[in-house]
């Protein structure tokens, strides 16, 4: 018997509304400077009013802290400093009472430097089942084709452990050990704990840095066979055991290397599609669907079951390697004037700010993010368009405390101000005063707002999160134009890349006879004709179009048998 | 005590085990439904003539929680009759929660006893008649409908909420044209019905829109086959005047809810269908009846004046401009048009949606406007005959239909700066 999730359709997570957040950020419930569940727990009425249904916890377990929790010191704990494990399981039972399925993140690529197993490691003598939970070699000249990831920080990817007296592999920082999953001991013990966490009732699981499981002189030690074959063995237990849940894929690579981590959909069921994010900023800034479409071109059909994961920004960098040389100088010549705001292959801002907070290019891109296939997901904070601190360290600027309100410490806890984890955004535009929950919930016309309704609205329509996909060619490349299909319902996207009006003219001939009604409004569009249907744009305006046949009607509640 | 209806108790299961194969389950929800067993029995007898079945019929009326435990009462080779545990009515809970109760106790008996069909009796045992039992039970028997809704013969001034907001609204939502969506008696087939407990059982029991009386919407939204039964009068329950907005309140909430459930089904739909209506259309013959339209425009009025503020929050501007003129019309002049009155409830369904304010007082102000609705009818079909109400309500659903686009409008951009 397998033990159910909170959810009774097992494709849930195609119609998710991810939204992401660090416990740390969000409330601090106990006062003492630091985010907390039973701060999450009180802010659980806010989410779900907001619509999200999917709850993405950055980790939370116990760790020295030094990468921000993915440096995990024991994958079966809750830090301290977040509360305790019944603090979690009061927080998990009240996000399904109210419909919010959670995602929790598995950094099983490495772990900190003081987990036990690593201890133990650098201890036991070469040879023994305790040092084989780590990749360990007597010089630092193997797997030389594998890249730097953190280039501003590693030199390389081995580093020499006095204690052990040998150089150990990591892929991130020298604090952060990878595991070895070669050795299936370590699997059998990653599998316990994915089971630990599901038996808890979790609903699905992140898996951080997937590619980079296995290593293989020769190769760059990303996406090899060997890893997918790991990931395999973690999904059959999964599958085996359990019902509805999910598990997402961290593999920022190109969308032909990630479609593999689907496999036939027996790997996993989401994977974030990495490249996409920075070409809808290029699109954006150039005033041209070329970067778009150009990725989107390269994307593979995926699994039925499988789903992509989409966002515009998130806790990392805005990430540039997935970009050729010249699109990485153009972004970081176009998003990041300040040196300050540039981080490792990428730029460290959030949304609002890399869009000079103009409204309508933050509605724009949010649009694409909503209507484009796959799972949108939302950073916490951008749904009011909270900013950052260029001047924080590593990408703690764009992790500062969530805008509740007005008050000290933008209500997010009561604290001294100098005991809060992280200075609160003071500034004149992005500050709490200016941009918070508070007075954006009491605001008609604010972002919060408009994002409810869109996330209301998305949800009302299976097409976006398992519809196809079929772009339009348009002579106009400033417009970008789409059509979603599925089951019936078809929906017409078209957006305004550039800050002027723009007319367009679309061939719609093969829907000659339709009527598109405008999905906000519930406004009847001209009747499409074999002739050019021709629309006018206002200055990064969309619109998304439902096309009826003129027939329409209570055909819909056909009858059918149930089973 | 709802908690107490969810299951029943594996001696009540033993017994049930003993009655063998059964075809139709025949449940009874009034309580002189058991005190009148003689009187029934004839009835049910002479409505199962007519039904092929192939198994026995269980009876089953409440002992609302008089201490005789669960079992048979009468065994004959035909029909069982079966003592069930319902506790007495709760006056602290709605009646749609009440109704409920009684619903989920007979349904988890029909699934244990493995019924082809179940028919539901809420309303007064006065009211069944043969005819009642045959109607119900045979689409389902016999035709393979998984709901039979009751289709009532009602007098013009009738069942008035039904009338005026109930059909009119969940037919222009869903679109199925069916007289009773709250029926309250229906019948079911055992999917149908297992269905209902598998969506009953994944609410929070706590919360406030836990009622299952919302059968006829969740069918369609299950896509299951619907069709309707004319079963003749029905004897509504009095309301006391003064328990009216409470009345009002308990229904729609529920109705409302469900438009915020199944939102992503009915956006979708536009217009209505006709469904399937068996049985004879009797006309009944209609009665003189004096309304009070004086009182009714009396508590319109005073509405008007003491509910500006909670109106101002719910209705945008042009509305409250209608009701402004409404209010100075001479009595014999009021009128409240189709479309003004579907948009009043298309508007406090919003409101209700978006907890404008607290959802039992945003109810509650509803009842002067429902009063102004009722005297506005009564004053024009108070001298016709059964076919023009019957054409004049009609009109109304479709009024409700052709605003319907106002009310996903209004969903989807829940702006307060509207017209």
């Amino acid at each position: 018997m397998k033990r159910p999730g909170s959810v009774s359709d097992p494709l849930w997570y195609k119609d998710a509304i991810i939204y992401e957040l660090h416990v740390k950020a969000f409330a601090d419930g106990n006062n003492d400077g630091v985010g907390d569940f039973g701060g999450l727990l009180q802010k659980l009425d806010y989410l779900q009013e907001l619509g999200v249904t999917c709850l993405w916890l950055l980790p939370f377990f116990p760790s020295p802290l030094k990468d921000d929790g993915y440096d995990i010191s024991d994958y079966l704990g809750v830090h301290p400093s977040f509360g305790t494990m019944e603090d979690f399981q009061a927080f998990l039972s009240a996000a399904h009472e109210r419909n919010l399925q959670v995602l929790i993140e598995l950094v099983i690529n490495h772990t900190s430097d003081q987990h036990p197993w690593f201890q133990a490691a650098r201890m036991a003598a070469p040879g023994s089942p305790e040092r084989e939970f780590y990749v360990w070699n007597d010089t630092a000249e193997k797997y030389q084709d594998a890249r730097i990831i953190f280039t501003d920080t590693e030199k390389s990817n081995w580093t020499w452990d006095p204690l052990a007296k040998a150089y150990y592999w990591h892929r991130f920082f020298s604090h952060q050990p990878d595991l070895n999953f070669d050795n299936p001991r370590v699997i059998e013990e990653v599998i316990k704990v994915f089971r630990y966490w599901l038996d808890l009732g979790v609903d699905a699981v992140r898996l951080d840095a997937i590619p980079y499981l296995i290593e293989r002189d020769g190769t760059n030690c990303e996406n090899l066979p060997e890893t997918h074959h790991a990931i395999k063995t973690i999904r059959a237990e999964i599958d085996q055991h359990y019902a509805n849940r999910m598990i997402l894929a961290e593999a920022n690579q190109w969308p032909t290397d990630v479609r593999p981590y689907f496999g036939d959909g027996d790997e996993c069921h989401m994977a974030f599609h990495f490249p996409l994010m920075p070409r809808i900023y290029m699109s954006l800034r150039q005033e041209d669907r070329l970067p778009i479409l150009d990725i989107m071109a390269q994307t593979p059909q995926i699994p039925d079951t499988c789903q992509w994961a989409l966002f515009l920004r998130n806790h990392d960098e805005l990430t540039l390697e997935m970009v050729t040389m010249d699109e990485r100088d153009y972004m970081y010549l176009a998003y990041s004037a300040d040196p300050r705001m540039r981080i490792n292959l990428g730029i460290r801002r959030r949304l609002a700010p890399l869009l000079d907070n103009n409204r309508r290019r933050i509605e724009l891109l949010n649009s694409l993010l909503f209507s484009f296939p796959g799972t949108p997901v939302i950073y916490y904070g951008d749904e009011i368009g909270m900013g950052d601190n260029i001047y924080l360290g590593d990408r703690n600027g764009v992790r500062t405390p969530m805008q509740w309100n007005g008050d000290r410490n933008a209500g997010f806890s009561r604290a001294i101000p100098a005991r809060l984890y992280s200075p609160v955004i003071m500034d004149p535009v992005f500050g709490y005063e200016a941009i918070n929950v508070e007075a954006q919930q009491s605001d008609q016309s604010s972002l919060l707002t408009w994002v409810r309704n869109m996330i209301a609205l998305r949800k009302l329509f299976r097409v976006f999160g398992r519809g196809s996909l079929e772009f339009l060619n348009p002579s106009n490349r400033k417009i970008l134009a789409y059509v979603r299909k599925y089951d019936g319902e078809q929906v017409l996207c078209v957006a305004n890349l550039s800050r002027f009006a723009q007319p367009v003219d679309l061939d719609l001939a093969t829907m000659e006879g339709m009527v598109p009604i405008e999905m906000l409004g519930y406004v009847e569009f001209p009747v499409i004709t074999s002739q050019p249907y021709r629309l006018t744009l206002g200055p990064y305006g969309f619109l998304w179009l439902e096309l009826h046949t003129p027939s329409a009607s209570a055909a819909a509640a056909r009858p059918e048998s149930l089973s | 005590m709802i908690a107490e209806l969810t299951s029943i108790s594996e001696q009540t299961k033993q017994r049930l085990q003993q009655i063998g194969a059964v075809d139709l389950v025949i449940g009874f929800a009034d309580q002189r439904a058991g005190e009148d067993i003689a009187n029934l029995l004839p009835k049910i007898h002479q409505g199962l003539s007519g039904l092929a079945l192939k198994g026995r019929t269980v009876v089953l009326v409440p002992n609302y929680g008089v201490a005789v435990g669960d079992g048979e009462v009468v065994n004959e080779e035909s029909l069982a009759l079966f003592q069930y545990s319902l506790p007495a009515p709760d006056p602290s809970i709605s009646a749609a929660q009440n109704i409920s109760g009684a619903y989920r106790v007979i349904w988890r008996i029909s699934e244990e006893l493995n019924a082809r069909a179940c028919a539901v009796f809420i309303s007064a045992v006065e009211n069944l008649t043969p005819q009642w039992i045959f109607q119900l039970a045979q689409p389902v028997l016999e035709r393979n409908f998984d709901l039979v809704a009751p289709y009532y013969l009602h007098r013009k001034f009738d069942a008035m909420l039904n009338s005026s907001i109930l059909y009119p609204l969940t037919r222009a939502i869903y679109g199925k044209r069916v007289q009773n969506p709250l029926g309250p008696d229906f019948a079911f087939s055992t999917p149908l019905l297992q269905h209902l407990l598998r969506l009953d059982s994944a609410k929070p029991r706590s919360s406030a829109g836990h009622d299952m009386t919302l059968i006829e919407p969740a069918a369609v939204v299950a896509k299951v086959k619907v069709c309707q039964s004319i079963l003749g009068e029905r004897t509504y329950p009095v309301v006391d005047g003064k328990d009216l907005s409470s009345v009002i309140a308990g229904i729609l909430a529920p109705v409302f809810l469900a438009l915020e459930r199944d939102a992503a089904f009915w956006q979708h739909i536009r217009g209505s269908e006709p469904i399937p209506i068996f049985g004879e259309d009797l006309t009944i013959k209609e009665e003189s009846v004096d309304v009070d339209v004086r009182r009714l425009l009396e508590s319109f009025r005073l509405g008007f004046s003491s509910l500006q503020e909670i109106w101002g929050v719910v209705l945008p501007p042009t509305i409250l401009l209608e009701l402004r003129k409404l209010d100075r019309l001479a009595p014999e002049q009021f009128r409240i048009p189709d479309e003004l009155w579907a948009r009043i409830v298309y508007e406090f369904a919003m409101a209700y949606r978006l907890r404008s304010i607290a959802r039992d007082h945003l109810l509650r102000a509803m009842t002067p406007l429902y009063l102004g609705w009722v005297a506005s009818y009564a004053l024009e079909m108070e001298a016709v005959g059964a076919v023009t109400v019957q054409q004049r309500l009609e009109k109304l659903c479709v009024a409700y239909e052709n605003m319907k686009p106002y009310l996903v409008s209004r969903w989807r951009s829940p702006d307060r700066f509207n017209p």
